[in-house]
C-alpha cells in the first residue's frame, strides 16, 4: 500500500509539476523513487525528489518549462543502464523518465533510415528492421533493455563497432527540447546540417543529457550481413594474443568484431557452471567476419590460419547460430557470472593504444593485487576499448574506496599512455573528476563553453561530465 | 607536421598547451597517424602505403586534407568508410587567438566530453582552423574490381536499389552515378578486395546487372575532380537531384548513391560567374534540401542563413573561445 502525503507535505517539485502538467504521471513516494536512485553503478545512490513520466511532447514541454522556471534541477533517463552515473539525480531534483516515448515512427527501407522516439528499446528497433533485411549495428550488451535515448546520449558502442562504428555514426538527426521549452531539430533524414550553419547535432550526440532532452531521432540503417563466421582462439601468452589482435585489426577482410578476455576472466568462467573448456591461464580472442556468404566462406580460412600462425592451438569456428553462440558463451556469460560470484562489480571503460595493452594489464594487476581486489579484464580489442571488471563488496568498510582509488589511478594511467577515459560508457559523475586533467586547461575551457551556451546554470543533469557543473538556483 | 613555436599569452600557458598537443607520430598498429592539414594527401598515401594502409577518402592526391574537407563532407569512398569527420579522430586546432589546442584523441573510439572535433571540422573556419589531423587509416586491399553499368533510368534505379540494399553493400568502395550534359547517365562501382576474390565480385555484379536490366562493362573510372558544390541529400532524392543539377549547370554531376550526396564539377568559366548566373536556383536548392536535413557546401554554395538563435549560440561560443 502506498501512503499518500497530504498536499502541503508534497515536495515543491511535485507541486510544480502538478500545476504545470496536471495530467502527467508523477512518482514521489520513497518506495517508488528507490527504483530511480542509481543506474547500473548500483552501489552509488542519488535519490531524486520526484520522477515524472510524461506521455507526450506537450507534457514534456510543460514539465520542463515548469521545472526550469521554478529553479529545480532535472535530468532525462531511459532504462537507467548507464555504467557511469549519467542518468542519476546527483543534485537531487526530478528525473524525467522517457519510457512512454517508445514509438518507432517510421522505417524507410528505400532511404535506409528509421525515425524513432528516445524511449524505444534498442532490441525492439533491431527486431523491427530485421525482417526488412536491415541492420542497426550499435550493440551494447544491454540491448534487450537499454533505450536509444541513452545510447545517443552516451554514444554507445558494442562488440561490432570496430568495423561498423558507434551510435554517433548512425545518427542522421536529433530533435531535442531545450531548457527554455523550445523544440529544435538538428539534421534530419538527410543527415546534414539542415537549416543551421553549424553542425550542432555533433555536440548533442554523447552530451549525456546535459544540453537538451531528446524527443526524436533519425537513424541510419544498413543492409543486414548475409552470413557470419565466429572464430575463437586461445593463447598461452599475451605477446601471441596481442599479435593476433594486431594482425586481425589490420587484415583487409575487415573483421566486424575482435574481442579479448584475459586469463583471470577465463579462469572465472572455467571455475563456474558456465565453463566451456578453455585452457586455464589462457588469453581468449574471439572474432567475427560477416558479409555475403560466398565472400566470408572464402575468407574464413585466411582468418583461421592467421589465428593459428599467431600461436593458437585450438582455433574453433562456426557459422551455425547455435554453434556461434556456444563460441560466444564464455564472453557473454561473464556479466551474469560476475553478478553471481561477487556482491558488487565495477566495469571500467577506457580506450588505450593497442600497443600498450601489456603495460596496461600489468598495471591493472599490480594495483588490484596490492589492494586485494579481484579484477578480470575484457576488451573490444579492435578499438583498444578496455573493460576491467573490479570485484568487491560495497558493504565491507573501505572496499568501495579501494576500488575507486584504483579506478582513479587507471584513469591517470590511461591518459598518460595516450588513451581516453571512455570509449562507450560516457563520463557521468563517475569519471568527471578526471576529465580536466585529461583535457588540460585550454581544451577543458573550450569544453565547458558548450554547456554554458545551452544550459548555463547547469540545471539540466548537473554534476555530470565536468564536476564544476553544479546547479545554483 | 606542425612544429612551430606556439604563440601563447604567457609561458606557463604555452607549457600547458604543448603538454596536451599531439606530437608527430605514426602508429601502424592502431592504423592512425598525425598529418599536417596542409600536406597533400599524396604524402599521407605514401606514408600509409609503406605499412599496407591507405586513406581512402580522396578526390585529388595533390590537394590537402583541409582542401578536401572544405569542398565536401563526403568523397566517393564514403560509401564504405563514411564522411571525412568519421576518419579524423583528433587534431591540433588553432584558435583565432593563435593558440593551438589538442582536440579529440589518438584512439579510434571515444565518448569523453563534448564532440568538439566533428563540430569544429564542420565549422568552415569560424572558430579557427585545423593545423594537424590524426587520421584513421584502413588496410589497403591488394586488388580491386571496377565496373560501369549502363541502362535506362528505370534499370539504373533498380540497380541502385539492389546495390544499396544487398549484402554486398558493405564491400563496395564506390557507387557513383555520373551525369554529363547531353549523355545518358551511368553507374560506376569499385570494390577493393583480396587477391583471388575478383571473380566473386564480378559474379555478383553480373547477376545484379541482369536482374536490374543493365549492361555491364569493365571500365576505367571517370576522373575525380575537386567539386565546387556538394549537396547533402537523401538516398531516394540523390539521382533526380543530380539530373536536375546536370541539366541546370550543364556540367558533370556525380551522385554518391549510398551517401545521398551530389558533387558538381565546374567544367569551364569562373566561379563567380557560375554563382551569379545560378544564384536563384542555388538559393532555392539550399532551402529545399535544408527542409529535410541536408545542406549545400563548397566554393559555389550560397552563404548559409543564420537564424537569431544560432547567431546567439555562435556568438557566445566565439566569445568564450576568443578569450582563451
Amino acid at each position: 500500500m502506498i501512503l499518500r502525503r497530504s498536499a502541503e507535505n508534497l515536495p515543491r517539485s511535485v507541486k510544480v509539476i502538478r500545476r504545470t502538467a496536471p495530467s502527467c504521471k508523477v512518482l514521489h513516494h520513497p518506495s517508488q523513487l528507490a527504483a530511480y536512485d542509481c543506474d547500473a553503478l548500483s552501489f552509488k545512490h542519488f535519490t531524486p525528489e520526484a520522477v515524472v513520466i510524461p506521455e507526450n511532447v506537450d507534457q514534456l514541454v510543460a514539465v520542463v518549462k515548469g521545472l526550469a522556471g521554478a529553479g529545480i534541477p532535472f535530468q532525462p533517463r531511459g532504462a537507467g543502464t548507464s555504467l557511469s552515473g549519467g542518468p542519476v539525480a546527483a543534485q537531487g531534483g526530478v528525473i524525467l523518465h522517457l519510457s512512454r516515448f517508445r514509438t518507432i515512427e517510421q522505417i524507410d527501407k528505400e532511404n535506409r533510415l528509421a525515425v524513432v522516439q528516445p524511449g524505444v528499446v534498442l532490441s525492439d528497433l533491431e527486431k523491427a528492421v530485421k525482417p526488412l533485411g536491415l541492420y542497426y549495428p550499435p550493440d551494447p550488451s544491454t540491448g534487450p533493455v537499454c533505450t536509444l535515448g541513452g545510447n545517443v546520449a552516451s554514444n554507445s558502442g558494442g562488440v561490432h563497432c570496430f568495423r561498423y562504428g558507434v551510435t554517433g555514426n548512425y545518427v542522421l538527426g536529433v530533435e531535442t527540447l531545450l531548457l527554455d521549452g523550445s523544440l529544435v531539430r538538428f539534421g534530419g533524414p538527410a543527415g546534414g546540417r539542415g537549416d543551421w550553419r553549424d553542425d550542432w547535432k555533433r555536440l548533442f550526440i554523447g552530451s549525456e543529457g546535459t544540453l537538451g532532452i531528446f524527443t526524436r531521432f533519425w537513424l541510419r540503417l544498413i543492409p543486414r550481413p548475409e552470413k557470419v563466421w565466429t572464430l575463437r582462439a586461445t593463447y598461452r601468452d599475451l605477446r601471441s594474443a596481442s599479435l593476433a589482435i594486431q594482425k586481425l585489426a589490420t587484415h583487409p577482410s575487415f573483421p566486424a568484431a575482435i574481442e579479448f578476455m584475459d586469463p583471470r576472466c577465463v579462469e572465472l568462467v572455467e571455475n563456474s557452471s558456465m565453463r566451456v573448456g578453455l585452457p586455464k591461464g589462457s588469453f581468449m580472442i574471439l572474432t567475427e567476419i560477416d558479409g555475403p556468404a560466398v565472400l566470408v566462406d572464402r575468407r574464413l580460412k585466411s582468418i583461421a590460419d592467421l589465428l593459428q600462425q599467431c600461436g593458437s592451438e585450438d582455433v574453433a569456428f562456426a557459422d551455425v547460430e547455435s554453434e556461434r553462440l556456444a563460441l560466444w558463451k564464455a564472453r557473454k556469460a561473464l556479466g551474469g557470472l560476475l553478478g553471481k560470484i561477487t556482491p558488487n562489480f565495477l566495469v571500467q571503460d577506457a580506450v588505450i593504444p593497442k600497443a600498450v595493452l601489456g603495460e596496461m594489464l600489468e598495471f591493472l594487476y599490480q594495483e588490484a593485487d596490492a589492494a586485494g581486489v579481484g579484477v578480470a579484464t575484457i576488451m573490444h580489442a579492435g578499438d583498444g576499448n578496455l573493460h576491467p571488471n573490479f570485484l568487491f563488496d560495497a558493504r565491507r568498510p573501505g572496499e568501495l574506496e579501494k576500488v575507486e582509488k584504483i579506478g582513479s589511478k587507471i584513469m591517470l594511467k590511461v591518459s598518460e599512455l595516450g588513451g581516453t577515459l571512455s570509449g562507450e560508457h560516457g563520463i557521468g559523475n563517475d569519471k568527471s573528476p578526471y576529465i580536466e586533467d585529461h583535457f588540460g586547461p585550454l581544451a577543458s575551457a573550450m569544453q565547458m563553453a558548450i554547456p554554458n551556451v545551452f544550459n548555463p546554470q547547469h540545471q539540466l543533469n548537473p554534476l555530470k561530465v565536468f564536476p564544476q557543473r553544479k546547479f545554483v538556483a | 607536421m606542425t612544429r612551430e613555436v606556439l604563440t601563447s599569452k604567457n609561458s606557463s600557458d604555452a607549457m600547458d598547451d604543448r603538454r596536451h598537443l599531439f606530437p608527430p607520430f605514426f602508429d601502424p598498429v592502431d592504423m592512425i597517424g598525425l598529418f599536417s592539414s596542409n600536406s597533400p594527401l599524396q604524402d599521407v598515401l605514401n606514408t600509409a602505403e609503406a605499412y599496407g594502409l591507405t586513406f581512402p577518402l580522396l578526390f585529388d592526391p595533390a590537394v590537402s586534407l583541409s582542401g578536401h574537407m572544405a569542398c565536401s563532407d563526403y568523397a566517393p569512398a564514403s560509401a564504405r568508410f563514411g564522411p571525412f569527420v568519421d576518419n579524423v579522430i583528433g587534431m591540433n586546432w588553432q584558435l583565432p587567438s593563435g593558440r593551438v589546442v589538442r582536440i579529440g584523441e589518438r584512439v579510434v573510439k571515444s565518448t569523453t566530453g563534448y564532440d568538439l572535433l566533428r563540430f569544429l571540422l564542420h565549422s568552415d573556419g569560424r572558430y579557427g582552423q585545423g593545423k594537424d589531423y590524426v587520421l584513421r587509416l584502413r588496410p589497403l586491399a591488394p586488388s580491386s574490381v571496377q565496373l560501369r553499368f549502363d541502362g535506362d533510368a528505370t534499370a539504373l534505379f533498380k540497380l541502385h536499389q539492389r546495390l544499396a540494399l544487398g549484402a554486398w553493400a558493405h564491400w563496395l568502395d564506390r557507387v557513383d552515378e555520373i551525369y554529363r550534359a547531353g549523355e545518358a547517365p551511368f553507374i560506376e562501382v569499385e570494390s577493393r578486395c583480396l587477391k583471388g576474390e575478383e571473380e566473386l565480385f564480378l559474379d555478383y555484379f553480373r547477376s545484379t546487372a541482369l536482374e536490374a536490366g543493365c549492361r555491364i562493362a569493365e571500365a576505367e573510372s571517370t576522373p575525380l575532380k575537386m567539386p565546387v558544390l556538394s549537396i547533402k541529400s537523401t538516398a531516394n532524392t540523390v539521382d533526380s537531384l543530380a539530373l536536375r543539377c546536370c541539366e541546370r549547370f550543364g556540367t558533370t554531376c556525380r551522385a554518391l548513391l549510398f551517401n545521398g550526396v551530389v558533387l558538381v564539377d565546374l567544367a569551364v568559366g569562373d566561379l563567380n560567374a557560375f554563382k551569379q548566373s545560378h544564384e536563384i536556383f542555388l538559393n532555392a536548392l539550399a532551402k529545399e534540401v535544408e527542409s529535410y536535413g541536408g545542406h549545400l557546401m563548397g566554393a559555389a554554395a550560397p552563404q548559409p542563413s543564420v537564424n537569431p538563435l544560432e547567431r546567439d549560440w555562435s556568438a557566445r561560443i566565439e566569445k568564450a573561445w576568443g578569450n582563451l
